[in-house]
């Protein structure tokens, strides 16, 4: 019987995979804004992967880097699949790797577009992301190479 | 461990406290605070006994819990305390522990400096070896992180570098010393290597420790780091008291003391890991080599003539190289669901995979010598706090196991964390 537990939770997780397929997320614009006061015109893809790691956390000019992030949705996801190359729950498996080993704190999280825009527009330093087109004279738009 | 206790309050005071106070203009908002608690069982087959003593009766001595504090007084400037405890069986039960302690400045991206107690970068996931809800496997593969060395592998005092040099290239070092608990895991492993002795640690002591991790991170998921871990003048006293059995030729009982310092020169770990994240689906795979180099010299309070005749040796130890890898794959298959599974082969020796040379020169079966284990992992996020999981192992081999009186056995594990 106890020969038989094995195979049997194998089986159960093979059965668990084939009924349930993944829902995909669907393809959106996603500008990248920073604060009008950022010397910065542009980043890389590896720079924006890093910032969102927490692997780079000062511009060029050496001014300290506040990062933001959606709490979630499509243009969150979106964000993280093109720019972070993760999945949402990837990057929340990520930062909790972070919090608990003393290495960082996660993004500064808000719950729609026009929260995130209005706190980056305020915040000396900061970068985020909308998939609404940005107001120019309130944030910049940053060019990803 | 009484240090560890008072630490354990006066750190608590100076996070409640004086974290706040020294951050001059900040206040509780600016103070981040996260924890965790995490409840396990786990069921052991065929009589076999691992992590927990009696883990073939199932057990619950099977948890961890953390709660830390931190918070950035300056834009370069940031410091945070972790206070965390851990029961595995006989091991820690539940005794509070500063897990990190340290404060970080950061120069540069290329250049940043800790100081205080870190945790140590090993490997992919030496540093949350406590932390559940970060992987999908509940146990990490025995083959990189044995737990008999979970403690003597998790934190280092002292000083640490850190940065991210051009071509995406990220290095972290540190140096310093390590506490090694006299009720951890690495002793509790040897008194049993020496049970026929009746040995038990009564203090340690490590000359210095150093560690260094670079990692490699491509923009396409890719992840390459190599990892060294040495422990130089690694020491523990040990001693031990009892009778001798009244057998032939002598009439009645003698009295056994028997004391020695266990050396290690030195205890030395490396590991090259690999790790691949493409949308839902996470490969990894990591090959560690554990140079073990230890002897005790054995004094006793019978004479030398005597100790020869009873079989008592005047000496103990050995030296090899353990060896490990292991291969895992996860896959999101819900939003709320992870499967997992890994593959894990661990040797006592890299050039014995037979068991040969084992069975000679210690007289226990080949099987003994080797730890094959084949895991299948599931996890359900039941919501972003909330995490539960279950896993099954089949395995090969009784090395690390407390009783080896089977070859084939399986081991089974549930856990539900929450986090914060």
């Amino acid at each position: 019987m106890k020969r038989l537990a094995f195979p049997a939770f194998l089986l159960a997780a093979i059965v668990a995979c084939i009924m349930f397929q993944p829902a995909q997320a669907q393809a959106e614009t996603v500008y990248v804004i920073a604060n009008i006061n950022v010397a910065d015109t542009s980043l890389t893809q590896t720079e924006i992967q890093n910032i969102y790691l927490g692997k780079k956390d000062k511009w060029n000019d050496n001014q300290k880097i506040n990062f933001t992030a959606l709490s979630g949705g499509p243009c969150h996801e979106t964000f993280l699949k093109q720019h972070v190359g993760r999945s949402d729950f990837q990057f929340q498996n990520y930062w909790k790797k972070q919090i608990f080993t003393g290495q960082g704190q996660p993004p500064k999280s808000f719950a729609s577009d026009a929260e995130l825009i209005d706190y980056v527009s305020r915040t000396s330093g900061a970068i985020g992301y909308s998939c609404t087109q940005p107001d120019t004279g309130k944030v910049k738009t940053l060019t990803i190479n | 461990m009484k240090h560890y206790a008072t630490r354990f309050w006066v750190v608590a005071l100076v996070a409640l406290f004086a974290l706040p106070a020294a951050a001059v203009g900040m206040g509780l908002d600016d103070i981040n605070i996260h924890g965790f608690v995490s409840q396990g069982y786990i069921y052991t087959t065929e009589d076999m006994d691992f992590l927990v003593a009696d883990s073939h009766e199932g057990s619950f001595e099977f948890n961890e819990m953390a709660l830390n504090f931190s918070a950035r007084p300056m834009d370069d400037l940031s410091m945070g305390v972790q206070l965390a405890a851990f029961d595995m069986g006989n091991i820690s039960n539940d005794e509070v522990q500063v897990d990190w302690a340290f404060g970080d400045y950061s120069f540069r991206d290329y250049l940043g400096i800790q100081a205080g107690i870190m945790k140590i970068p090993f490997g992919l996931y030496n540093e949350v070896r406590k932390v559940d809800m970060v992987r999908t496997s509940i146990l990490l593969p025995t083959s990189v992180y044995p737990e008999w060395f979970r403690e003597t592998f998790a934190r280092i005092k002292g000083v640490g570098l850190y940065g991210t040099l051009p071509g995406n290239f990220s290095y972290h070092a540190m140096y310093g010393d390590v506490d090694i608990p006299t009720d951890g895991g690495l002793t509790d492993g040897l008194e049993s290597l020496l049970a026929d002795l009746g040995m038990n640690t009564s203090g340690t002591e490590v000359d210095y420790a150093y560690a260094g991790k670079l990692q490699w991170d491509s923009p396409f998921g890719l992840k390459l780091a190599a990892s060294l871990y040495t422990l130089d003048g690694l020491y523990l006293d040990m001693s031990g008291t009892g009778y001798l059995p009244a057998t032939a030729p002598l009439p009645v009982g003698l009295p056994l003391s028997v004391n020695g310092r266990l050396e290690f020169e030195p205890l030395e770990v490396y590991v090259l890991s690999a790790e691949y994240i493409k949308d839902r689906l996470t490969l990894a795979a990591e090959y560690a080599e554990y140079e073990l180099d230890f002897s005790i010299n054995i004094n006793s309070n019978l004479d030398a003539a005597t100790s020869a005749f009873l079989g008592i040796p005047s000496r103990v130890g050995d030296k090899t190289t353990m060896q490990g890898y292991y291969g895992s794959i996860a896959y999101r298959v819900l939003d709320p669901l992870e499967i997992g599974a890994y593959y894990s082969e661990t040797y006592y020796d890299k050039s014995d995979h037979s068991g040969d040379k084992f069975k000679a020169k210690f007289g226990r079966p080949e099987y003994d010598s080797w730890n094959k284990d084949i895991c299948l992992s599931a996890r359900y996020d039941i919501s972003p706090n909330w995490c539960a999981k279950v896993e099954g192992h089949l395995i090969d081999g009784a090395y690390l196991a407390y009783s080896a009186n089977a070859r084939y056995w399986e081991m089974y594990a549930a856990k539900l964390t929450y986090s914060f």
